[in-house]
């Protein structure tokens, strides 16, 4: 795709249009605002192919930190025009969220992933769960969380912190699980 | 603050730096740090690889299939308007940035050499300094119109892809 070619932009398309509009929609509540997330993630992806470097990440982490970055920025823009502050509703469900992921096909490599991030969110304890869906879904920063569950600022570092210690710590174990079957 | 306390803090930044959710000022010294930092680079990568997970763990929200063949549409035919930028290798950019320099040293030596040689004025050696300091202040002047410069060609660059999108409202 670096190299200018349209039909590896049509592949990829094809291969990841489903998840990026997952995560637009996810995190935006809205199909059309996610649809434009995905053109916009695309459109991102093609101009920007030369910067990708696989020794950096995978092309999947890539695509969808390109995704959560779009999709972060309208969230913003939405707030800027209607001082608009998330009910409990759009940001508390991504245990639900993964946990259906991770019921659809029990044998896949990456259900398996998703089951273990699921139960790693559940054994979260509630506080440090809260801040990482409302940073992860709703893209809201450290004061905003701070003011929206009304703690220490240094708190809500701190959980985001150990909580994402704890998811990683999780994946990384599965990771090597995964890597360990015959 | 000693560079262990800043190493300190800003690995504390990290996850949220991960997750996308720091404000410009906050965001600015982590990266700076990190790109100095190969504990912070590893563990900013590894975390990303998290929030990639967790994005790709989600329940699937798929596109309805005429949606997403109107989408590919849109998308194919933006890239056909704009092509991909073209690929240009850290040996040329590296080349451009210190090509100034490189010009301005080899005209100091032409100078010094020059008067070495022949001596054509009195106070030679104070003009050959003279000259050596404006090189190196119009370099320096060139160092910050050329950030500048890249500063405006991004506004540019960000006012025709919003020029895209206006167009595309309109169709």
């Amino acid at each position: 795709m670096a190299a200018g070619d349209e039909s590896a932009l049509a592949t990829l398309f094809t291969q990841w249009a489903d998840r990026v509009n997952t995560v637009a929609f996810w995190m935006l509540q809205d199909h059309d605002e996610a649809e434009d997330v995905v053109e916009e993630t695309f459109w991102q992806a093609w101009r920007n192919a030369d910067q990708f470097d696989a020794r950096r990440s995978s092309g999947s982490t890539w695509l969808m930190m390109i995704a959560r970055s779009r999709a972060l920025d309208r969230l913003r823009s939405q707030r800027r025009r209607t001082d608009w502050t998330a009910s409990a509703s759009t940001t508390s469900t991504l245990r639900e969220q993964i946990a259906a992921r991770s019921s659809g096909a029990p044998d896949s490599g990456g259900s398996k992933r998703s089951a273990e991030l699921a139960r790693a969110l559940e054994e979260l304890p509630p506080d440090q769960r809260e801040v990482v869906e409302l940073a992860f879904l709703g893209g809201f920063s450290h004061s905003e969380i701070a003011a929206k569950t009304s703690q220490p600022l240094g708190t809500v570092k701190t959980r985001i912190r150990l909580a994402m210690g704890k998811l990683r710590e999780r994946l990384l174990s599965l990771r090597e699980a995964l890597d360990e079957l015959p | 603050m000693s560079s262990h306390r800043i190493h300190a803090d800003i690995v504390e930044l990290l996850p949220a730096a991960a997750l996308g959710i720091l404000d410009r000022p906050e965001l600015e010294p982590v990266l700076a740090h990190v790109r100095s930092c190969p504990e912070c680079t590893r563990e900013l990568q590894a975390l990303r690889e998290l929030v990639g997970s967790l994005a790709l763990a989600l329940a699937t929200e798929p596109l309805e299939k005429d949606r997403a063949a109107h989408l590919r549409t849109r998308v194919m035919n933006r890239t056909r308007r704009r092509p991909a930028l073209p690929r240009v290798s850290r040996a040329i950019i590296a080349a451009e940035r210190w090509s100034g320099w490189m010009v301005a040293a080899g005209l100091a030596t032409l100078l010094l050499s020059h008067h070495a040689v022949h001596e054509p004025l009195d106070y030679g050696w104070l003009t050959a300094a003279v000259l050596g300091v404006a090189l190196v202040i119009l370099g320096l002047y060139a160092r910050l119109l050329r950030k500048r410069v890249i500063a405006l060609m991004n506004i540019l660059d960000e006012g025709a892809a919003t020029c895209d999108e206006s167009s595309r409202s309109l169709e």
